[in-house]
C-alpha cells in the first residue's frame, strides 16, 4: 500500500493537526511501515479484504441507548475556569467574517 | 505482622481490620503512604493531594469514634490513573493538551470507592492519553520500574503499577484498552485486572477507544482485586455500555479441579526462556495438584496487534477530535484564523505518539482504506469466536502477559511496531470483550518480574478470580517485593 506525503497532509488536514515538514516525513515512514506490516499479517488469515461486513452482528447492536433528555448542569463556573479565554461568559474565538468585511 | 509490615504487605482486609480495631490510625496509615510517595524517585505520581488525603483520614477517624458503619474499604488509600476524573482535581492524561485541566465531576468508579470509605491519594503517571506501553510518551517524564530503575514499568498504566510495586498505595485504578493494566502489572510484579467489557462504568474515564476501554484495579493480590471489582462493577445509567448484571459477590476458597487450557504460543521462540520456564513450572504444579491441563492452538496472538491498532486508532481519531483549544485545554499563542487556532493548538498540544495514532486512524477511516477497517472487525469476531470455543471445554485460558520482561528505557521508543508488539496477548481480551487478569509469576535470572495472563469466559469473573486466588494460595509469587520496599 503506497503512502505518500499527500496522504499525510490530507490526514493532518482532516484531523486538524499542524505538522512541520520534518514531521510529515517521519509520519509518512511510520504509517507506511505500520500499514504494510498490518496488511501482511492480516493477509495470512486468508480473509477477504473487502468492505462487506454486517456491523449489526457486532456487540454494537447490544448497546442500550438512553433517551436524549436535557438536564440541568449546576457547575457552569468550573467549565469557564477550564477555558483558555472567556468573555461575558462566552468562549472567545477569532472572527471568521473579518476578511469578508474588509 | 507489625504495622510497617502490614502497610507494606497487608491485604485490604487485613489493613481495614487493623484500622477498625484501632491497631492502626487512618491518619498514620495515610501519612506513611504520603512519605513513601515523597521519598520515592520513580516518578509514579503526577500529582499528590496530601492535604485532601489527611483531611479525609481525619474525617474517617471521627466517623469511627462516632460509631459510624465502616465501609468495605474503610481507610484504604488508593491512587488513580490520571485519565480518570476526580472532581476538582487535575486530569491531565499526561498531556500538554490537558495540563492544568480540572475535572468538573467524579467518575462513577471514584464515587463507588469513596462511598466505601477509601482515601484518594493522588493521580498516577501514564502514557499520553493512555497511548503507549512504557510511560515514555508522558508529558511529565517516564516512570521508572521499581525493580530496575533503568527499565520501563510498562504502560499505559505504568504509574499505577509502579506505585503498587513500590509500596506507595494499597491499590490503584488504571484503564485498559489493549493491555494497559495487565502489561504494566506484569512488568512491575503486581496483579492487574481488565474485567469483561460492560462490567465497569467508563463514565469519567477520558475516552481513547470507547469500544475497548475498561477501568480496572491494580493491586497486591487477586483477593484484593476481587473486592475492588465487587465495588466498582455494575450497571451505571451514565454509561450505556454497562450491563444490568447482578451485584458481584466475592467468592470463597475452592477445592474444585479446574479445566485449564494454555496457548501453544508459549513454545514460540519469541517468548523469553524465563517466562516460558516459569509458566511451564506452574502448569506442572497444577497438574500435580490434579487439575486438567491441555495445550490449545490459539492462532490469533500474531493478528491481534494489527486489528487492535487499526480499530483503536480509528476510534481515537474521532474521540480526540474534541480537543480544539477553545473550550478547554492547551491553546496556541500563534494564530491568525480559527482554522489555524485548531491546527496549531492540536499540533503543539499533542505529543508524537498521540499525533501518530490520530493520523493513522484518520488515514484508515478514509474511504479508500475501508477494507482494512472492516477486515479488522472480521478478525476481531474470529478472535471472539475462537475464545468462545475454548470456553465450551475449559474454565480458564492461560497465556503469557508479555513476550519479554520489562525492556530498557529508550530501547524501543523509536520503533512503534516493536512497541505495539507488547500488546499481542493482552489485546486479545479487549477485542473479544473477555476478562483477563495478569498475576506475578516470579522473577527472571536478572531479578525482573514475570507475568502470566488468565482469561475467562465473558461475565465469568467469578471463575477468573477463583482460579487466580487458587494459584496465589499455592504460590508466593505475588508476595515478592523489590529490595527497597522489603
Amino acid at each position: 500500500m503506497e503512502i505518500n506525503r499527500e496522504d499525510i497532509k490530507k490526514s493532518a488536514n482532516i484531523a486538524k493537526i499542524y505538522l512541520t515538514q520534518d514531521e510529515i516525513s517521519k509520519y509518512m515512514i511510520d504509517l507506511k511501515d505500520m500499514t504494510e506490516e498490518f496488511l501482511d499479517t492480516l493477509k495470512e488469515l486468508n480473509i477477504s479484504l473487502d468492505t462487506d461486513f454486517d456491523f449489526n452482528t457486532t456487540s454494537l447492536k447490544y448497546t442500550n441507548l438512553r433517551q436524549d433528555i436535557p438536564d440541568n448542569f449546576n457547575n457552569i463556573e468550573t467549565i469557564y475556569k477550564n477555558a483558555p479565554k472567556i468573555k461575558n461568559n462566552l468562549f472567545v474565538v477569532p472572527g471568521i467574517l473579518r476578511e469578508n468585511k474588509k | 505482622m507489625n504495622n510497617s509490615e502490614l502497610i507494606a504487605k497487608g491485604s485490604i482486609k487485613e489493613i481495614r481490620e487493623a484500622v477498625i480495631n484501632g491497631k492502626l490510625h487512618t491518619v498514620e496509615l495515610v501519612n506513611c503512604f504520603i512519605q513513601r510517595i515523597k521519598n520515592n524517585r520513580i516518578n509514579s505520581f503526577i500529582s499528590l493531594y496530601e492535604d485532601n488525603a489527611l483531611k479525609r483520614a481525619e474525617e474517617l477517624d471521627k466517623k469511627l469514634k462516632n460509631r459510624g458503619k465502616p465501609g468495605k474499604l474503610f481507610g484504604i488509600p488508593y491512587a488513580v490513573k490520571d485519565n480518570i476524573a476526580v472532581k476538582g482535581y487535575e486530569v491531565t492524561c499526561a498531556s500538554k493538551m490537558l495540563k492544568n485541566y480540572k475535572a468538573t465531576y467524579n467518575a462513577t468508579v471514584i464515587n463507588r470507592l469513596n462511598d466505601e470509605d477509601a482515601i484518594f491519594l493522588g493521580k498516577t503517571n501514564l502514557d499520553e492519553f493512555a497511548m503507549g506501553s512504557s510511560t515514555e510518551t508522558s508529558y511529565f517524564g517516564t516512570t521508572l520500574n521499581p525493580w530496575d530503575n533503568s527499565r520501563v514499568p510498562g504502560g499505559s498504566s505504568g504509574g499505577s503499577a509502579a506505585a503498587i510495586a513500590s509500596g506507595e498505595s494499597v491499590f490503584a485504578l488504571g484503564s485498559d484498552t489493549g493491555g494497559s493494566i495487565r502489561q504494566p502489572a506484569a512488568f512491575c510484579g503486581v496483579t492487574g485486572l481488565k474485567a469483561t467489557y460492560g462490567c465497569v462504568s467508563r463514565f469519567g474515564l477520558v475516552a481513547f477507544a470507547s469500544s475497548l476501554d475498561q477501568v480496572g484495579p491494580i493491586g497486591r493480590s487477586a483477593e484484593d482485586l476481587e473486592l475492588i471489582f465487587s465495588i466498582i462493577s455494575g450497571f451505571d445509567k451514565k454509561d450505556t455500555t454497562t450491563k444490568r448484571i447482578e451485584n458481584y459477590k466475592v467468592s470463597g476458597p475452592t477445592k474444585r479441579k479446574f479445566n485449564i487450557a494454555y496457548t501453544n504460543d508459549i513454545f514460540s521462540e519469541e517468548i523469553s526462556p524465563d517466562i516460558k520456564g516459569n509458566i511451564l513450572s506452574i502448569l506442572n504444579l497444577l497438574k500435580e495438584e490434579g487439575h486438567n491441563i491441555s495445550e490449545v492452538a490459539f492462532n490469533f496472538s500474531k493478528h491481534s496487534v494489527p486489528v487492535y491498532q487499526i480499530l483503536s486508532c480509528s476510534e481515537a481519531s474521532s474521540n480526540l477530535a474534541r480537543y480544539d483549544g477553545i473550550r478547554y485545554g492547551y491553546q496556541t499563542k500563534s494564530y491568525k484564523s480559527l482554522l489555524e487556532l485548531y491546527n496549531r493548538s492540536r499540533g503543539e498540544g499533542f505529543g508524537e505518539e498521540v499525533k501518530r495514532r490520530i493520523l493513522f486512524g484518520t488515514y484508515i477511516l478514509m474511504a479508500k482504506n475501508n477494507a482494512l477497517y472492516t477486515s479488522s472487525f472480521k478478525v476481531s469476531r474470529l478472535i471472539r469466536e475462537n475464545l468462545e470455543n475454548i470456553f465450551t471445554e475449559y474454565d480458564v485460558f492461560i497465556t503469557p502477559t508479555t513476550f519479554n520482561p520489562p525492556f530498557k528505557i529508550g530501547e524501543i521508543i523509536d520503533d512503534p511496531i516493536r512497541m505495539h508488539h507488547s500488546d499481542a496477548f493482552t489485546s486479545i481480551c479487549n477485542l473479544s470483550g473477555n476478562p483477563g487478569i495478569s498475576i506475578p509469576l516470579g522473577l527472571t535470572g536478572n531479578n525482573l518480574p514475570i507475568g502470566m495472563q488468565i482469561i475467562a469466559k465473558r461475565f465469568d469473573e467469578n471463575n477468573l478470580f477463583q482460579f487466580a486466588k487458587y494459584i496465589q494460595s499455592i504460590t508466593d509469587y505475588h508476595k515478592c517485593l523489590p529490595e527497597e520496599v522489603k
